[in-house]
């Protein structure tokens, strides 16, 4: 009897975790629901591989710093919780910029040059970590930073294979289409803006295709000058 | 008796009561006409081509109207002819020796972007043509910042490319002929050491105004542009003061206000105010941005204070771009899409006193 409820127990609480991971990737989209991040989202996802260490680079650090606050949520002092998520962040996003200096390319660290580091100030890691870390145990911080991270990794994907494939026809530096003639736009600040904008709409317009909308008042005609001079006469 | 019986005999109708049977199909068609002179001109001028240019943006303004309107249900509204202008402005603000798919793109997003996602025509914030000219020169700047000199007739545009590659040793010569409009002459300051008189240059003011020179398509006419705007003047489709406060600040701006860009040197001598300011109106694209894009009904301000404010402001961004700005040759369109932007601001600040109060 006792097993069997415990058996039910441990089946919810993994539901509940499933739950958890996959908020952040559709239901609480940090990108394209929650609107967070956009700093790196919009400078750096010029290519598909930019975009791709960027989401790994604040993925690892967003699932870090969510297990270390989670761990201290209750020795750090309410008033200065701020000053103390930011230190313990920094400390990663330090580790995670020297990491990539090491180990990745040249060409990929100049390309993310100074988005790296601005990694501290990314809203969706301090969200996270006020709005969940610093309330839930440690194995649910895990749970949700990977959830999370998962979901910006996603969106920097999308965007940046958007961007890459009309801004220089090409997919992780492939050539795609011979004859096509790319638009830099696209690979350029205001291409940024349009694609991030284009998609938000087009998620946007998916979840209100569930909601009904009413109808709009009908108005009748006025009068035209013609058909009131028939009238007259 | 219910209430709803009562309801249902009353025929209750908003204001106005009594309408004009012009509607707005029938302007955009007068606009179009308005803007054939030019566009005719511009075949003339620079060959057929150029004919192809124009035809493709009207044509994929039109179709990428029509597939939006399909795709989200509503009524197709092709021929309200707004996409028609729409494309044929954007064909007419491109160089003539773009890519076809140039105008096909343009177009496509100053429709699509520019307008229908805002809510169609009425609800756009920026003027669509224009939206779409900007997307281009920053997506395509090889083509587009491109221009061409006039092809005189009996020659094709090809051929006398050809003959330019060929003349001319090496580069210098082909970019004098394909990367010069006058403006972008005076920006580099390329020609500036060459001649005694800084006049001898540039075109005499007389072309500018007859439009026989290198530029887009249709901004280059200026004669033909001001038929098609007075005419719109004379029916009442646009605020003569716009036009009339556009040129005449860009005109003041550019003859009395000292920049950096006129040349001057040893042995050049400084342009007249007088050429210098007429310079600015006819080279490039103003008089159409003025007469036909700052006079949009949907982009610019309700009030004629506000519209006053609005030509104000695109002079002084145009002369800014243009005389004090590095890099931009042409500045008209930019300064236009910004006023646009300050559209709903000057439209807050220059709103009438209601009838019947006091003002305070």
């Amino acid at each position: 009897m006792s097993r069997c409820r415990a058996r039910g127990n441990a089946e919810r609480m993994r539901v509940d975790h499933f739950k958890e991971f996959t908020r952040g990737i559709l239901k609480e989209n940090p990108v394209f629901v929650l609107v967070l991040g956009l700093c790196p989202t919009l400078a750096v996802t010029v290519s598909l591989v930019n975009g791709f260490w960027m989401a790994v680079a604040t993925t690892s650090v967003l699932v870090c710093s969510n297990i270390i606050i989670s761990c201290l949520r209750r020795v750090i002092p309410q008033e200065i919780r701020i000053p103390c998520f930011i230190v313990v962040i920094a400390s990663f996003v330090t580790m995670a910029d020297l990491t990539m200096q090491a180990y990745l390319p040249e060409g990929i660290n100049r390309a993310l040059g100074i988005f790296i580091p601005l990694i501290v100030v990314n809203c969706v890691i301090l969200g996270r970590a006020e709005a969940y870390a610093a309330k839930h145990s440690v194995v649910r911080s895990l749970v949700d930073g990977l959830g999370t991270g998962l979901g910006f990794l996603l969106a920097l994907l999308l965007i940046s294979g958007v961007r890459e494939l009309t801004g220089s026809g090409t997919l992780l530096g492939l050539q795609i289409a011979r004859g096509y003639q790319p638009a830099y736009i696209m690979v350029m600040a205001p291409g940024a803006f349009l694609v991030m904008g284009l998609l938000l709409a087009f998620f946007n317009a998916l979840r209100a295709r569930r909601q009904v909308m009413p109808h709009a008042f009908e108005i009748e005609r006025p009068v035209t000058s013609t058909e009131l001079k028939k009238e007259s006469a | 008796m219910s209430q709803g019986e009562d309801l249902s005999r009353l025929s209750v109708a908003t204001s106005p009561h009594i309408r004009e049977e012009e509607d707005i199909s029938a302007i955009m068609w007068w606009v179009v006409a308005a803007l054939t002179p030019a566009a005719l001109f511009g075949v003339w001028n620079f060959g057929w081509y150029a004919a192809a240019v124009v035809v493709v943006a009207v044509v994929s303004a039109a179709v990428a109207e029509a597939l939006w309107q399909r795709i989200c249900g509503t009524a197709v509204m092709i021929s309200d002819g707004s996409a028609v202008v729409t494309g044929l402005l954007v064909g007419l603000v491109l160089p003539p020796s773009v890519p076809l798919y140039v105008p096909m793109v343009a177009s496509g997003v100053g429709v699509l972007i520019g307008k229908q996602l805002f809510g169609g025509l009425g609800c756009n914030i920026w003027n669509p043509a224009l939206v779409g000219r900007a997307f281009v020169q920053i997506a395509y700047p090889q083509h587009v910042t491109l221009s061409v000199w006039p092809v005189l007739r009996g020659s094709s545009l090809s051929r006398v490319l050809q003959d330019v590659r060929h003349a001319g040793d090496g580069s210098a010569a082909h970019e004098v002929v394909l990367g010069a409009t006058p403006l972008a002459e005076q920006a580099v300051g390329s020609l500036a050491a060459t001649d005694g008189v800084a006049e001898a240059m540039y075109p005499s003011v007389w072309a500018l105004f007859l439009g026989n020179i290198p530029g887009s398509i249709g901004e280059t006419s200026a004669l033909l542009l001001l038929i098609g705007g007075l005419f719109l003047i004379w029916k009442g489709y646009i605020n003569w003061k716009v036009p009339a406060v556009f040129l005449g600040t860009l005109f003041l701006f550019a003859a009395f206000v000292p920049t950096w860009k006129i040349p001057t040197g040893e042995d050049i001598v400084a342009p007249s105010w007088w050429f210098f300011g007429m310079y600015q109106i006819f080279a490039g694209g103003a008089v159409i941005g003025a007469f036909f894009m700052a006079t949009d009904m949907v982009t610019t301000p309700i009030t004629s204070s506000g519209q006053v404010i609005f030509a104000l402001g695109c002079a002084l961004i145009t002369a800014l771009i243009r005389l004090v700005g590095h890099g931009f040759p042409e500045g008209v369109a930019y300064s236009i899409l910004l006023m646009n932007t300050a559209t709903p601001v000057i439209d807050r600040y220059t709103r009438p006193r209601t009838y019947g109060t006091v003002k305070k």
